[in-house]
């Protein structure tokens, strides 16, 4: 079909000659053509341990359970406790931080047939990055990593360790750039699922999990 | 909309309503005379030329 | 659809359930919007930069193209080009052919409501649903979404509750967490039976090909990793040039359509399933659609193409929120509708939807990206009266009025006539009935008589007091 790119480039260009596109005012364009973002000068970087306060203010504000744990040790105990009885869906455990991999042994994984995933009562998932100003996960998809563990069960548990903490979005997206570009998917999740289509009501858990705890290790 | 920003002015227990559209006065005042409220209606130089006096 | 839109607007404003729908959401929506941006450090500024990087975009819209293509083309993506929306729907249904799919799981697109294809699915044998939960009852009720994000927002919870018990044989509730499993369930199943994937994008980023959705429910990250054929349909001004564009009007969208920091789910696809993925798209095609967009970008109104349809302009507008979408009489209602869809579908059958206006401004005030609606309107309305049939009464009465307000003694004597007329109307300086073409202002209101000077004689007399 290049005769209709070529159609609508064509229009596209001649378009802009005519149109009243207004101009917009240089102070307010990028100086270095867009990779800084709003606010850069005035910032240093904010220490660790105010990144994760701040990351778990806006989390618990979402309605997600988060767990600060001061051991390795502590963390498993903590993942023990939450998925206890559960039948479990995990990335892969060589990817799980905190030696918490013995825990899934045998748990179903991104590559067990679809109708046993769906089946799953949790999904055990790391992150690839944590945005404390949003409470988001980033959750990049790979090897290992299939984007059905933290979608399919009604309940997610992540497992955070203070190096994924990232101040903005953008931050996270410029540090980890290489990882986003060899995969196909990234989502960043921000709290449960949830809808509020039905006059406005919130109603969480719709789709993906309605329960989402983010335990965080030493 | 007429209806709903007269029962809200109304609701308001103002006094005087003040503008500086005609457009919108004229139209608002004649609402509230078809009501029949009394509230007074100015544009905002009769206003400022009232507080001048 | 029937009658225009002041008929439609007639019927809305007498639907009592319908009011208490609209009053209860978009007054809250305004609220959150409004603590939403509060929460954005430097507001003003990310408003300011975010036009400014939509505007030169368009500036350059072509090379984007060619560049956000290239950059599809490396990610594995497969690229089409749609001139219409019937050309769109053609190649969709073309891919879902060849792939052999049978059922298509959707999610939220404004694109494709616009192109309608879940008709073209239907008539070619191939099953497709929605998976927002707004657009599922849509579908089921064999109704039509009035909202840009909240679809049903002119249904109550009863309403719901009823369509629901009829069309999925389940016990009637109102409870919205029981509605929402209802939909959970059903849904569950056509994600993991379908074959195709089909969403719009939220963003399409030029530097790196990727395509940004934002949904709260999950149902686009469903769609894009559970079928085996995953297709975008979007229109070609959805883009933005960089991550750090991305970045400001994800915040942006999120606060002026919900109130939200950022929507629950931000997926970003670039590209198919790679080698070593346990899920994924075999295959991923990303329809680029034109249907009308070209035009609108050659004339007046372009500037409605750095729209990112967040509704925030229906829920201030005192228009929709006396009428609803419906009375819009297309996909997209609202002041950005009345721009829009005199664009894409031609302003003749549309030419009354710029005057569904007050110019009140509220639009361009709440407006994440500036967008000035009130002059576009203005600008529609001219266009309106120049090129399309207006009745004859009005063509005559402007000329005529054209005449004598352009000859100062005429429209002086003219004035003076149509004062004394009205004057002697008058009583206590109100009129009750209006004559001729001022009766319908006195349907609804006073007219208050004319003064006994003009203002033009009163400012003389006190000229000439003051200087003698």
């Amino acid at each position: 079909m290049s005769g209709a790119r070529d159609a609508i480039l064509g229009r596209v260009e001649r378009a802009v000659r005519t149109g009243r596109i207004p101009s917009a005012p240089p102070h307010d364009r990028d100086e270095d053509g867009g990779t800084r973002a709003d606010g850069d000068a005035r910032r240093g970087a904010p220490d660790s341990a105010r990144l994760q306060e701040r990351f778990v203010l806006e989390a618990r504000a979402l309605g997600v359970e988060t767990y600060v744990e001061p051991t390795a040790a502590a963390v498993c105990d903590r993942l023990r406790t939450l998925i206890a009885g559960l039948r479990v869906l995990a990335w892969n455990p060589d990817g799980l931080p905190y030696d918490c991999g013995s825990i899934v042994d045998g748990a179903l994984l991104g590559s067990s047939p679809r109708a046993d995933q769906a089946r799953a009562e949790v999904g055990i998932t790391a992150c690839h990055g944590a945005i404390a100003e949003t409470g988001s996960l980033a959750l990049v998809a790979g090897p290992g990593c299939s984007p059905t563990v933290s979608l399919l069960p009604p309940f997610h548990v992540a497992l955070v360790r203070p190096e994924d903490l990232h101040e903005r979005f953008i931050d996270f997206v410029t540090a980890r750039a290489d990882a986003l570009a060899q995969s196909s998917n990234c989502t960043f999740v921000t709290g449960p699922s949830r809808t509020a289509d039905i006059e406005l009501s919130l109603t969480i858990g719709v789709h993906g999990p309605g329960r989402v705890a983010i335990v965080i290790g030493p | 909309m007429m209806d709903r920003k007269l029962t809200a002015i109304l609701a308001s227990g103002a006094e005087r309503l003040v503008s500086c559209d005609l457009g919108c006065l004229l139209h608002l005042e004649g609402g509230l005379r078809r009501r029949g409220a009394a509230i007074k209606v100015q544009h905002l130089a009769e206003l400022v030329d009232e507080a001048l006096e | 659809m029937s009658g225009g839109f002041a008929q439609r607007a007639r019927e809305a404003l007498g639907n009592q359930q319908l009011h208490i729908a609209l009053d209860r959401t978009t007054a809250q929506l305004v609220v959150r919007r409004a603590a939403g941006l509060a929460s954005l450090e430097d507001a003003d500024r990310v408003r300011d930069r975010a036009r400014a990087s939509k505007m030169q975009l368009l500036h350059t819209l072509a090379d984007s193209l060619r560049a956000f293509e290239a950059r599809l083309v490396e990610n594995g993506a497969r690229v089409h080009w749609a001139e219409t929306a019937a050309d769109a729907n053609r190649i969709i249904v073309e891919i879902a052919t060849k792939a052999g799919v049978r059922r298509v799981a959707k999610s939220k697109s404004m694109a494709s409501e616009e192109t309608h294809v879940n008709g073209a699915f239907e008539r070619a044998g191939i099953g497709v649903v929605e998976t927002d939960l707004g657009e599922y009852i849509v579908q089921l009720a064999g109704d039509r979404p009035s909202h840009i994000i909240m679809p049903i927002v002119h249904m109550t919870r009863e309403q719901v509750g009823r369509v629901m018990a009829q069309r999925l044989a389940v016990p009637y509730s109102d409870d919205t967490q029981t509605l929402a499993r209802y939909a959970r369930a059903q849904l569950r199943e056509e994600f993991l039976q379908a074959d195709m994937g089909l969403t719009g994008a939220n963003f399409g980023v030029v530097e790196n090909g990727a395509i940004c959705l934002v949904t709260n429910e999950g149902n686009a990250r469903m769609v894009t990793t559970l079928p085996r054929v995953y297709v975008v349909l979007m229109g070609i001004e959805k883009l933005v040039p960089t991550m750090a564009d991305l970045d400001r009007f994800l915040k942006l969208l999120a606060r002026s359509a919900t109130g939200q920091k950022l929507t629950a789910y931000t997926t970003l696809v670039r590209g198919p399933r790679r080698s070593g993925d346990d899920s994924g798209p075999d295959q991923m095609h990303v329809v680029l659609l034109d249907n009308g967009r070209s035009k609108i970008l050659a004339g007046e109104t372009a500037e409605i193409l750095g729209c990112i349809r967040c509704g925030a302009c229906l829920n201030a507008c005192p228009v929709y929120r006396s009428v609803g979408g419906h009375a819009y009489g297309d996909v997209y209602p609202g002041p950005v509708g009345s721009i829009v869809t005199p664009g894409i579908r031609g302003l003749a059958p549309f030419a009354e939807l710029p005057s569904a206006s007050s110019l009140c401004g509220a639009c361009r005030e709440v407006c994440p990206v500036r967008l000035d609606i009130p002059r576009m309107l203005l600008a529609l309305r001219h266009e309106a009266v120049e090129h399309t049939r207006q009745p004859a009464a009005l063509r005559m009465g402007l000329k005529l009025f054209a005449r004598v307000a352009s000859r100062p003694r005429l429209y002086r004597a003219a004035t003076a006539v149509v004062r004394r007329v009205l004057r002697s109307r008058a009583r206590d300086g109100w009129i009750r009935r209006a004559p001729g073409m001022a009766s319908g202002w006195t349907r609804f209101r006073d007219l208050k008589a004319p003064a006994a000077e003009t203002f033009e004689t009163a400012w003389r007399r006190r000229a000439a007091g003051r200087t003698s």
